[in-house]
């Protein structure tokens, strides 16, 4: 019998015989890392990028708005569904997402306040779309999407703006007051990127130990024999930003084990940005 | 604790602005009536899959992939069924518009008699829109059908022209170079068989100066399949 056969009519088997042996079909170690490639700046608005790994590829845009400073939401994600992605799915990652803004994760309320030529604050604040489109969809989208984002953020460039209305004056700020001066450019002020890793968890029904094997961020395939797959997100000083996860993980090691890795490979991420 | 909301919410893009020098600069800098915006083209854009195309000309981007053919249990004809998916843009009207001249131009080209009972499913994304967005995904199409595999009468070069009130051309014009034109043309043209795909006039074109606004669009058109011919090279070579 072919492997191809094999995989067709019991992919359950075929895939525990490469598990077992420490392996993804595709040669790649268990817990190996994969390439993540992004592009920044090649989507329009304000700031946006392009991420590429592990069979996705998302684009991210950011527009921006200028309100009155209010406690309000600034920031809006909206995650396009397309014939891979169901709205119902994307509507469950805009709402995974926008807490990671909420507690500050990625940048804190107080740098999205409009800055002036002199880089004084005004009482005018930013307010983003974050408009992520899945381009290619064979693996986890959370991984990219929290990269494409980060990406696009730093990115991300914002005029100066002159503000026609005195400090005294009680009346109301009107549109024609305010005016933007692109001879004077801000970079937002961001936290320390954030990483985000997938795991799936695969329970060997047939060894005498039913082990659980760890497989880091497994493409659609060995996602589909995972009893349990969980994304971790961490951020500055190793903090865990989000966890996220479906099935059943019945050993915590694994959950640490897994927050230890991404932890790493957000240090691997911060060193590259600082060498580059 | 106090809760404080504000109606005020304007877009950056429709704030007034303090223009400077660079400004300035980017407005002297005009191009010809014949050259195109710096492009770039791309056949098969994700390693894993078969029938992608992008096309960026100046700051327009477009991503096209195709999925299938493949059967979805319903569509049982002696032909193919070809679906196109238009995403990115906020104006319906203007979706509904190319998605048909999208349909038109690559269902006249796929041999669709070879698929029976099959349905090709184009999906194309505008990353970013600078103007001539349906020309873009003409040619992110056809690079796209070039990657799949999928049977067709041969590449479409396309091309966006715009025409001046002095009845000067201006060849794959930016939004903002529009803004002084009274009309153009999108323009798709099948080199190999001399045969034309879409023709997409808009604005106020006189009608006596139709005749050389199509005959300056397929020069341009013609133009560009070199570069569209070393991008299906490339990705030939690649998958090699």
């Amino acid at each position: 019998m072919s492997s191809e056969v094999l995989r067709g009519i019991d992919p359950l088997g075929y895939l525990t015989t490469f598990f077992r042996e420490g392996v993804f079909p595709d040669g790649r170690g268990l817990l190996d890392e994969q390439k993540l490639v992004f592009k920044q700046g090649e989507c329009g608005g304000v700031g946006s990028s392009v991420v590429s790994t592990q069979g996705v590829t998302v684009s991210c845009t950011i527009e921006a708005s200028v309100s009155l400073v209010s406690d309000g939401q600034l920031i809006n994600i909206q995650i396009e569904p397309s014939q891979q992605l169901s709205e119902k799915e994307a509507e469950d990652f805009n709402n995974l997402l926008l807490p990671l803004f909420t507690n500050g994760s990625f940048i804190l309320r107080e740098n999205l306040r409009c800055l002036d030529v002199n880089g004084k604050a005004l009482p005018l604040e930013w307010q983003f779309l974050i408009t992520v489109k899945v381009l290619c969809l064979e693996g986890n989208l959370l991984d990219a999407v929290v990269c494409a984002i980060g990406a696009a953020l730093a990115d991300t460039k914002l005029p100066s703006i002159v503000l026609n209305h005195s400090e005294g004056d009680e009346s109301a700020i009107e549109k024609s007051q305010i005016q933007a001066d692109y001879g004077t450019i801000h970079k937002l002020i961001l936290e320390e990127p954030l990483m985000c890793c997938s795991f799936g968890v695969f329970v060997d029904n047939d060894s005498k130990k039913k082990s659980e094997i760890l497989l880091m961020t497994p493409d659609i395939e060995a996602t589909s024999v995972c009893r349990a797959t969980c994304s971790v997100v961490i951020g500055k000083g190793d903090r865990i930003a989000l966890v996220r996860e479906r099935g059943r993980i019945t050993s915590f090691s694994l959950l640490k084990k897994m927050c230890q890795i991404t932890a790493e490979r957000r240090h691997k991420l911060v060193e590259a940005l600082r060498t580059a | 604790m106090p809760t404080i909301r504000s109606n005020l919410n304007i877009p950056l893009t429709h704030l007034s602005r303090i223009e400077d020098d660079q400004m300035e600069a980017i407005e002297m800098d005009k191009r010809s009536a014949t050259t195109f915006r710096p492009l770039c083209v791309k056949c098969g854009v994700f390693g894993a899959q078969d029938g992608s195309g992008y096309a960026e000309f100046g700051n327009t981007r477009v991503l096209a992939q195709i999925i299938g053919p493949d059967g979805d249990g319903k569509w049982e004809e002696d032909h193919a069924k070809i679906t196109v998916t238009l995403k990115g843009l906020e104006n319906e009207k203007q979706i509904a518009e190319y998605r048909a001249e999208l349909m038109s131009s690559a269902s006249s080209v796929i041999f669709i008699n070879k698929y029976p009972g099959k349905v090709i499913e184009i999906e194309v994304t505008v990353l970013s829109d600078d103007g001539g967005v349906l020309s873009a995904a003409l040619s992110a199409v056809t690079l796209a059908l070039a990657h799949s595999g999928i049977e067709h009468m041969g590449l479409t070069a396309s091309v966006h022209v715009g025409m001046r009130a002095n009845e000067d051309y201006i060849t794959d014009p930016s939004t903002s170079e529009s803004a002084d034109t009274l009309g153009g043309v999108t323009f798709a043209f099948v080199p190999n068989l001399s045969q034309t795909t879409c023709v997409s006039l808009y604005g106020r074109i006189p009608i006596e100066a139709t005749k050389s606004l199509l005959e300056f669009a397929k020069q341009r058109a013609i133009a560009i399949v070199p570069v569209l011919h070393k991008a299906i090279v490339n990705s030939i070579k690649e998958k090699q």
